[in-house]
């Protein structure tokens, strides 16, 4: 069962890991480097619990098999606050209770930093589709949508 | 060929805790050697909000400040003995343990506070900033840190308290039938609109009023979420939900969340929700539990409301668009 | 148990890995919950991450899709813009930045809606085997174990002669309960082409030659489109699944060919 070193660049830090075969990115994040904030909701692509943002995009990381995506920069959202300050989605949600038991918040903020990556000035349209592969059981979505739209407002106000 | 208007409503009344053998829970407060009070719990959140509604209730008894407070929560090895958070138990029994336990780590705060300032216990209060001072002064306080230290190191006391709530068991009066399973009940009461595509039997839930009666709202955003939250629950339930789409045939169950339907951030309706307090005689500062109930009147709301639009009466879950359409098409073969 | 995960850089490597046995993984959507569950026949997947079937050309109005060209790549071509509500129309953001046009046209319905829409796009899908490349159409398409989708190709429709609609139990992320589309262009007054696809109805799109029929010479008006709407029942035995039955299905088609076609809501 050959296995594979696999090179990552994971929040801007270089990891080389061992990959056997069939391993998601999910695994190799959760258990090869500790990262735990992605979360194995279903491991069938469809809660969205797990998704990070692969090459910049969003992507459910238990669908890809690490060895396919070596070289790779990802990002996770241990590494969303930069320098230790949460950043306008995370201060949008904590704020806005846009959190219960927490297991869909990671793939949720993942899944709007991308937007806003793409769509500084989203309309609520484009947050619920962008939202639309993640699952929630506890809020009922609103103020989830709500912390999004209010996210893109502080970060507006912050460039502006 | 038309979009269907329609409004139903549904009340629910919901008790809270468990009667069985009893249905205790106890709670332990320290005070650190700064001034942080502990909360030793084996209770679990569960991302209800158990451990911030504790906080409040400690740093309320305490007179405090909520960053004073520090929850630690959820190890049943060591922690004193929870019977768990369900059965809309948790801010009831819980909060009434923490009560209790910061009671009496206060009267232990105001005694060395006494010590310290020299003055009678009596005559102290907290001014909820952190300090305890002479009722009157401006000048005979001790801030909480300093007092914490003190306690420790000066006078070799802990400020701490124990706590413990629990519901007796209630039995019947064989002779009436009588009996008092419930701490208290918290009441509710949902109104849906909705709309029903008559041509493929799709019903959307433009709106939904809900109205909580909850003895006291401690954490109002927190049990706002819950209602909306269970809302949504509701509505998941009534319309999508189910393990066995042709029941009792098992053929063609979901496998996966795709397959398992659930309304997304694009199905749900606008809400709507209002809060009403008729504090409860034995709840911490008379709150009720607010948790289960909140699934359960949007449901019979949504089916009043179907009804309302285009006289279907569905009485089995999910109200699926094909039950919605074969039961239009009974009404005007009837 | 998996023994290895390959990397080809080709189709043609790919297509010779296969010939092993093995499966070939686009976007993983539909491999890798297999893979996940512990539950795969094979032991080895070929990936077409790296194969270099992702390019996408569009001249004129001709426009050539890699087969591993993701949904999402499509989706935010601007000369594809017509087909940006067929992607919207798929699974969520996160999966269609990894599922492939490839996957979505070998995947049975009630999933496949880009499929659909090739359907009746009459496109032409580049199928590399052992003899080979062959060109086939989206309702004559079937891939043998060793054989890898390399390209679709296809004509830009010109604007108005779209039209497409994905009828879901919700509003996102959800399989087809009926997926309607079509191309039809009128002149002079009347229908001179019309090409409707469905999907969710059977385990491959399939046309809709009687509602064509009825288009076809007549005034694209409403009770010319509520004919062809009925019509297009015929021939079509939808099946049971999760997210409808086949009474369900059969009951509504006429109504999303009507909607669709009339562009209503």
């Amino acid at each position: 069962m050959p296995s594979r070193i696999v090179t990552l660049t994971v929040n801007d830090a270089d990891h080389e890991l061992i990959a056997t075969p069939g391993l998601t990115l999910l695994a190799a994040l959760r258990d090869a480097l500790g990262l735990t904030a992605a979360k194995r909701g279903c491991a069938q692509g469809t809660c969205g619990s797990c998704v990070v943002l692969l090459d910049e995009r969003a992507v459910p990381a238990c669908l890809v098999p690490v060895e396919t995506v070596d070289g790779a920069a990802v990002r996770t959202l241990e590494g969303v606050a930069a320098g230790g300050e949460l950043d306008e989605v995370q201060s949008a949600f904590l704020d806005g209770f846009a959190t219960q038991c927490g297991f869909c918040t990671s793939g949720m903020i993942m899944a709007a930093e991308a937007l806003l990556a793409d769509n500084p000035s989203p309309s609520r349209q484009d947050v619920v589709e962008a939202i639309s592969g993640n699952v929630c059981r506890c809020t009922g979505y609103e103020p989830i949508v709500a912390a999004v739209l209010d996210a893109a407002r502080r970060r507006a106000g912050r460039t502006a | 060929m038309a979009r269907l208007f329609g409004r139903g409503y549904a009340a629910v009344n919901y008790p809270t805790g468990m009667n069985l053998g009893g249905d205790p829970s106890q709670a332990l407060i320290h005070a650190t050697t700064t001034g942080t009070f502990v909360i030793s719990l084996s209770s679990v959140d569960l991302g209800q909000g158990l451990k911030t509604v504790v906080a409040q209730c400690a740093a309320e008894t305490l007179g405090l400040p909520i960053e004073n407070i520090l929850v630690d929560t959820a190890d049943t090895d060591t922690g004193p003995h929870c019977m768990g958070t369900f059965a809309s138990r948790g801010t009831h029994r819980i909060g009434n343990a923490v009560i209790m336990a910061a009671t009496e780590a206060r009267a232990v705060l105001l005694d060395v506070a006494a010590e310290e300032l020299e003055v009678d216990a009596a005559d102290l209060e907290t001014d909820g900033t952190g300090y305890v001072k002479l009722k009157g002064s401006e000048q005979r306080k001790i801030h909480i840190t300093d007092l914490a230290m003190a306690a420790h190191f000066t006078h070799g006391r802990t400020i701490s308290g124990r706590g413990v709530y629990m519901k007796d068991k209630s039995e019947v009066v064989p002779e009436t039938g009588e009996m008092d399973p419930d701490s208290c009940q918290a009441h509710a009461c949902t109104v849906a609109e909705v709309e029903v595509d008559d041509e493929t039997g799709i019903v959307e839930v433009l709106a939904m009023y809900s109205v909580y009666e909850v003895g006291r709202a401690l954490n109002p955003a927190m049990a706002t979420q819950q209602v909306e939250g269970g809302a949504w629950m509701g509505i998941s339930h009534a319309l999508f939900e189910t393990t066995e789409p042709y029941y009792p045939v098992r053929d063609h169950g979901p496998r996966d969340f795709t397959e398992y339907l659930m309304p997304g951030a694009g199905d749900i309706p606008v809400q709507h929700s209002v809060l009403l307090e008729r504090p409860a005689a034995t709840g911490p500062f008379g709150a009720k539990g607010i948790g289960e109930m909140t699934a359960n009147s949007p449901i019979p709301a949504i089916a009043n409301a179907i009804f309302d639009a285009c006289g279907v009466r569905l009485e089995h879950m999910p109200f699926t668009p094909e039950r919605v359409l074969r039961g239009i098409d009974e009404l005007h073969a009837g | 148990m998996l023994s290895h995960v390959h990397l080809p850089g080709s189709a043609a490597e790919a297509a010779d890995l296969l010939r092993n046995g093995g499966w070939l993984v686009g976007g993983g959507t539909v491999v890798m919950p297999r893979v996940n569950t512990g539950a795969v026949p094979v032991d080895s997947l070929v990936s077409l991450r790296r194969a270099g079937l992702d390019d996408i050309t569009v001249d004129g109005r001709r426009a050539s899709i890699g087969a591993a060209a993701t949904l999402a790549d499509v989706g935010e071509h601007d000369a594809l813009a017509f087909l940006l509500p067929v992607i919207r129309s798929i699974a969520s953001p996160p999966v269609r930045n990894l599922a492939t046009v490839g996957g979505n046209l070998v995947v049975g319905q009630p999933y496949g809606d880009l499929a659909v829409a090739l359907l009746a796009l009459d496109a032409r899908v580049e199928v590399l085997g052992a003899d080979g490349v062959r060109e086939v159409g989206v309702a004559e398409l079937t891939v043998g174990g060793a054989e890898v989708l390399t390209a679709v190709h296809l004509d830009v429709p010109d604007s108005g002669t779209w039209f497409y609609r994905k009828a879901m139990r919700r509003r996102h992320n959800s399989a087809a309960i009926v997926t309607v589309a079509a191309v039809v262009a009128v002149g002079d007054g009347v229908v001179r082409q019309a090409r409707i696809a469905l999907g969710g109805l059977a385990p491959r799109p399939v046309r809709a030659p009687a509602a064509e029929r009825v288009l076809l010479g007549q005034p694209f008006d409403r009770p010319t489109v509520e004919a062809a709407a009925s019509a297009a029942r015929q021939g079509v035995t939808p099946l049971d699944d999760a997210y409808a039955s086949a009474w369900y299905r059969d009951r509504v088609l006429p109504v999303h060919v009507r909607r669709a076609l009339l562009g209503e809501d």
